[in-house]
């Protein structure tokens, strides 16, 4: 497991940045639209730094958990393989765009395709995960050569 | 096997070294179907790119167009409405349908290549953003075809004048709904980027081993996670001000007009940055390798690109000095404070540079461009950083120089430099050195006849923003040159294009690394197999391909 100590203190770092600026932002302007997108800044800043290192722990407990094995992560993970999904997702959402700006009907047509591709998303996601799964328990029953 | 890396023994032998094998993970499909069923990162960035550059030539026919209206005074070739919708399309085009997608669209490519990994971290994502990224754009794109044509209301699509009071046609609201979606896309883009730098790193690359363009592309992406959402936000606002009722940004009604601009400029700012940052870190990749030297300062460039960032969050009201409502001497220090860190990566761009073994190939000359154009943009920057001097040229054309010193001089000169530079490696093929020169030489002469009167015309009180202007102002003669240089300009383009259509033909036949780079996008073949790698040579510094050409006994550059 990598430690994410210099990923921590990017985003401590910002939210400091954002933190401080937006406070003497706002003593030194009393202007609130500034201040309050300063201040945001800061603490989603601060919230991603707590989630890279509250999820750096996790992943770390879980990898010692399961005995470091020293490979990539890319091995442990499914294939993602070709698909229209994406496609689908994309013109379902301009569909809901256009609706927008044009009526309804369009925007129905388009969330339907989205749907249905998010659909076949999740399903080929769930699909690849289990015969990932399935392929490493056989990996794991194989013989030492 | 004749690459490869290799250790030395204690005995002096020379072996192979065992290294990281990255699974093939993709089964690509062929033909059509395989570019529109795609997650691999190379396809889906040269998705990117193409898309890009195609959106590219339509923004500069709009340029041209509108530089025609310009010529001469009292000519009507698109009239004042149609004046208004092209320099509206050419912004949006320009900065968020060309300069950021195809940051994204180099940085997909490179970027999994760079950390040594066999794609981003979520690839059905990645291609879920590009379609977006089209769709969006097509839909921005798709009001010409409508009833009154495209929006009329500048890229920054100012509160009261996008009100649907002022501007009731539907041109405005797929402008809205088109960046709505492309907002989102490059959100979902810097998600996947972060995630991928921060996770999917091979053995031994730490963060201060990642290649400076990588660097770059992190902290872009940073950038874009907290700049894009407000605009998404804005334009949604303004969205339910248009139609649903709202009063946002209608004073009369209790809004703010000048809210939309604080939340327009706190994306806008940035946005700059955003168009920036990742060519800073192609040109800081392209002037070690053709200088062979390693970068000088390395953390210093890391830190003047954070810095930079940073601060690019804190100025975003420089654009709205004139208001009377924000603090003028706040942001104009804040804006000052950004000279430093991009002064300290000139000295460092010129102390790689320094004795160095310097060779002038097409990229190197672009790189050169870029630094010498965009040091005008930054100086010219200054001027308008310092309020009593931004009230004088204020919404003059000295600012539309100004910020195409800083776009076209910076970002485009960069974005050429990188294609030239990494062509081979998407390809298998260089592009023609001798088209390369052409285009180079023509974009320089071209930038510099249409951008610098511009300066001038600026000083002269021309605003920006007119369709057409009196015959007694004097600006003619300096208008006429301008149109000349955008003629080169879009001239210039012609090169690249023969170029890159006479090295397509061709078969590939470029090695791994044409350049004798040092970054790990040059351990693989050119272009790279699926999955990237078969093999990755061991990463204890910033440039693992010359540790593993030195071990191998190779011939190092100085």
């Amino acid at each position: 497991m990598r430690s994410l100590g210099p990923e921590v203190t990017l985003f401590a770092g910002m939210a400091t940045f954002g933190i401080v600026v937006g406070s003497a932002y706002w003593f030194l302007t009393y202007e609130t639209g500034g201040t309050i997108l300063l201040s945001a800044f800061g603490i989603a800043s601060a919230l991603a730094a707590i989630a890279v290192f509250v999820g750096g722990r996790f992943a770390g407990r879980r990898s010692r958990a399961r005995g470091a094995t020293g490979h990539s992560p890319a091995e442990a993970e499914p294939a993602p393989r070709p698909g229209w999904a994406p496609l689908g997702i994309a013109l379902g959402l301009g569909g809901v765009a256009l609706g927008a700006a044009f009526g309804p009907w369009l925007a129905i047509a388009g969330a339907l395709v989205a749907v249905r591709s998010a659909k076949s998303w999740l399903d080929t996601a769930v699909e690849e995960t289990d015969e990932a799964r399935r392929g490493s328990r056989d990996e794991g029953a194989a013989p030492d050569r | 096997m004749a690459r490869g890396p290799r250790e030395r023994l204690p005995g002096g032998e020379w072996r192979p070294v065992s290294t990281v094998a990255a699974p093939v993970r993709h089964l690509e499909l062929a033909g059509i179907t395989g570019w529109l069923t795609t997650t691999d990162h190379k396809r889906i960035g040269l998705l990117y790119i193409t898309s890009a550059f195609a959106f590219f030539l339509v923004g500069g026919l709009l340029a041209e167009a509108m530089r025609v209206e310009l010529v001469a005074p009292g000519l009507q070739f698109v009239g004042e409405q149609g004046f208004d919708q092209l320099f509206t399309m050419h912004g949006t085009i320009m900065l968020l349908l060309f300069g950021t997608p195809m940051a994204i669209g180099l940085a997909n490519y490179v970027v999994p290549l760079q950390i040594g990994t066999d794609d981003m971290s979520f690839p059905r994502l990645n291609a879920l953003t590009f379609w977006m990224f089209l769709v969006g754009s097509l839909i921005v794109l798709s009001s010409f075809l409508v009833q009154g044509g495209p929006a009329a209301i500048g890229w920054t699509g100012y509160t009261p004048l996008s009100d649907v009071t002022y501007e009731p046609a539907v041109g405005v609201d797929l402008w809205i709904v088109g960046l709505i979606l492309t907002g989102l896309s490059a959100v979902l883009g810097a998600v996947n980027f972060v995630a991928t730098i921060y996770g999917r790193r091979a053995p031994g690359m730490t963060l201060f081993r990642m290649p400076i363009f990588t660097w770059n592309i992190l902290v872009t992406g940073l950038l874009i996670l907290f700049a894009f959402p407000p605009l998404t936000a804005a334009l949604a606002m303004l969205f339910i001000d248009r139609h649903l009722g709202g009063t946002f940004f209608l004073p009369a009604l209790g809004g703010s007009a000048v809210l939309w601009q604080h939340i327009f400029w706190f994306f806008g700012h940035p946005e700059v940055y955003i168009l920036i940052l990742p060519f800073f870190g192609v040109i800081t990749e392209i002037v070690s390798v053709f200088s062979r030297k390693p970068i000088f300062g390395y953390a210093a460039f890391v830190l003047a690109t954070i810095a930079i960032a940073s601060l690019s969050m804190s100025v975003w009201a420089h654009h709205m000095f004139t208001t009377g409502v924000v603090s003028n001497p706040f942001f104009s220090i804040a804006s000052f404070a950004i000279a430093v860190p991009t002064g300290i990566k000139f000295f460092n761009w010129i102390a790689t540079m320094w004795r160095g073994h310097l060779t002038f190939e097409a990229p190197m000359l672009w790189a050169i461009g870029f630094l010498y154009l965009f040091l005008l943009g930054g100086i010219t920057g200054i001027i308008v950083a310092s309020p009593p001097l931004d009230y004088h040229v204020q919404d003059t054309y000295f600012v539309v120089a100004h910020f195409h010193n800083t776009l076209i001089g910076g970002s485009v000169f960069a974005i050429f430099a990188g294609l030239y530079y990494w062509f081979p490696k998407m390809t298998g093929r260089r592009l023609s050195e001798r088209l390369g020169r052409i285009h180079f030489a023509l974009w320089v002469l071209g930038f510099t006849l249409t951008f610098l009167p511009q300066y001038e015309l600026g000083l002269l009180g021309m605003p920006r923003r007119i369709a057409d202007y009196g015959a007694a102002t004097g600006w003619r003669d300096l208008n006429a040159l301008s149109t000349v240089g955008a003629a080169v300009l879009g001239l210039g383009v012609l090169p690249f294009l023969v170029a890159v259509a006479a090295a397509l033909r061709r078969p590939p036949d470029q090695g791994p690394d044409p350049w004798g780079g040092a970054t790990l996008e040059w351990w693989t073949d050119s272009p790279p197999p699926p999955g990237n790698f078969r093999d990755l040579p061991p990463i204890r510094s910033v440039r693992p391909v010359f540790d593993a050409r030195l071990d191998a006994g190779g011939e190092a550059p100085s």
